[in-house]
């Protein structure tokens, strides 16, 4: 059955032909390391966030006179609200914690070197948008603590000179954090953060599905020393504790 | 990607035991069957809506101090049905479904009546919600009015 839909569809326009750079990559067994994981573990968070999101938005309603009881009725009357909500709201710290811990990871091994800058650039751009996304989400069950918390974000955003003051005004849609804020706030969150990172994802995967996953520099001089001593070069990261073998092997082609 | 290829490409020796093989795909399968069921299952119920759709709002902000002149009224949200909120000219708040009892029209204050009216076939209420003119054939449910800091809270007793 299967089978016939990629058939049918390499016959149209080159299935095959099309997903033939996603079937082949190089995997690098090197230092086969838990800190590999981070950046699939992020975007894995993204897609539970997308997920629960959009059920969220089934039950919230993004108006200062309804969306703390809309929150309440999310978390009290609808079936799994609480869970759905729950998801949401953990999903986003931990993938904030994943992000910047994926990107301490490329940091520290300097995989941001070339051929990769512009990876590591859009990637700081989605560590960004992240920090964005948590910041405009924690508005939007309309409590006190997300009131006082966003009129105290937003006045940080005052004290950048010159448009300072403009900068705050856009933020919250007026002088004061009001339901126009929160109006504001929810259309970034759901409409214009969610477009720009889709975006910048697809280019940030694009480029690593491009260039393959970086080998840390040090591994990479050892190979080209065919007589090098086969043992660790002590470095700051816990990529190096040694594999079974010991010896570094050049790296996996994983087919499926 | 396809299971039946990589099955093929098993010798015939290596798959010795087919019940056991076939033991182990049904642990597997069960397994991740049942983690779908458990993810799916509580979406599903999500999405199904609540008996009551109605926020069940029991309390909104009504209006702030000062929105009002006394002797007059205004009509707010509570949750999807309006309420109307007067100021009384002793200076009390009054508050009370806008919705009339007769054919579900929204009243408003008569500051020259000192009473609520429903202009569509001229019922009246007094400031307790009573009808006592006109087609009305029942009171408005009345509300309890908390003056919290500058909000003038309303507040409906539960379950009414």
């Amino acid at each position: 059955m299967l089978a016939r839909v990629r058939d049918w569809l390499d016959e149209r326009f080159g299935w095959d032909e099309l997903i033939a750079p996603l079937r082949k990559k190089t995997v690098p067994v090197h230092r086969y390391s838990h800190w590999y994981f981070l950046g699939g573990i992020t975007l894995f968070l993204f897609l539970i966030q997308v997920g629960t999101g959009i059920l969220l938005l089934l039950y919230y309603r993004p108006s200062a006179n309804e969306a703390f009881e809309s929150v309440q009725y999310i978390m009290t009357r609808v079936e799994f609200g609480w869970l759905v909500r729950s998801i949401h709201s953990w999903a986003g710290n931990l993938m904030i914690l994943t992000a910047f811990a994926h990107m301490f990871s490329v940091l520290f091994l300097r995989a941001y070197r070339k051929p990769r800058e512009l990876t590591w650039v859009s990637g700081m751009l989605l560590l960004f948008l992240a920090l964005g996304f948590g910041f405009s989400g924690y508005l939007l069950p309309w409590n006190t603590l997300a009131f006082f918390a966003i009129k105290v974000g937003t006045e940080v955003a005052g004290q950048v000179p010159l448009i300072g003051k403009w900068l705050v005004v856009f933020l919250r849609g007026g002088e004061e954090v009001t339901g126009a804020t929160l109006t504001r706030f929810f259309g970034f969150h759901v409409a214009l953060l969610p477009g720009i990172t889709t975006l910048l994802i697809a280019l940030h995967l694009a480029l690593v599905q491009r260039f393959g996953i970086s080998v840390p520099r040090s591994l990479e001089a050892q190979w080209l020393r065919p007589s090098a001593r086969r043992h660790q070069a002590g470095m700051v990261f816990p990529f190096h504790v040694p594999n079974a073998e010991g010896a570094p092997r050049k790296g996996l082609v994983h087919r499926w | 990607m396809c299971p039946k290829d990589s099955a093929a490409q098993v010798p015939r020796e290596v798959a010795q035991s087919p019940v056991r093989r076939r033991f182990a795909e049904f642990l597997l399968g069960g397994g991740l069957l049942a983690s779908a069921i458990s993810f799916l299952y509580p979406i599903l119920r999500y999405l199904v809506p609540p008996a009551q759709p109605d926020l069940g709002t029991d309390s909104v902000v009504a209006g702030r101090v000062g929105d009002l002149r006394r002797n007059s009224g205004k009509v707010f949200r509570f949750g999807n049905r309006p309420g109307i909120l007067v100021l009384t000219e002793n200076g009390d708040y009054k508050a009370m479904s806008g919705v009339c009892t007769h054919l579900n029209c929204t009243v408003q204050y008569r500051p020259d009546l000192r009473q609520v009216w429903c202009a569509c076939h001229n019922g009246f209420y007094d400031l307790n919600g009573r009808n006592v003119a006109g087609p009305p054939p029942r009171p408005l449910e009345l509300y309890e009015v908390h003056v919290r800091g500058e909000e003038i809270v309303v507040d409906r007793r539960r379950g009414a």
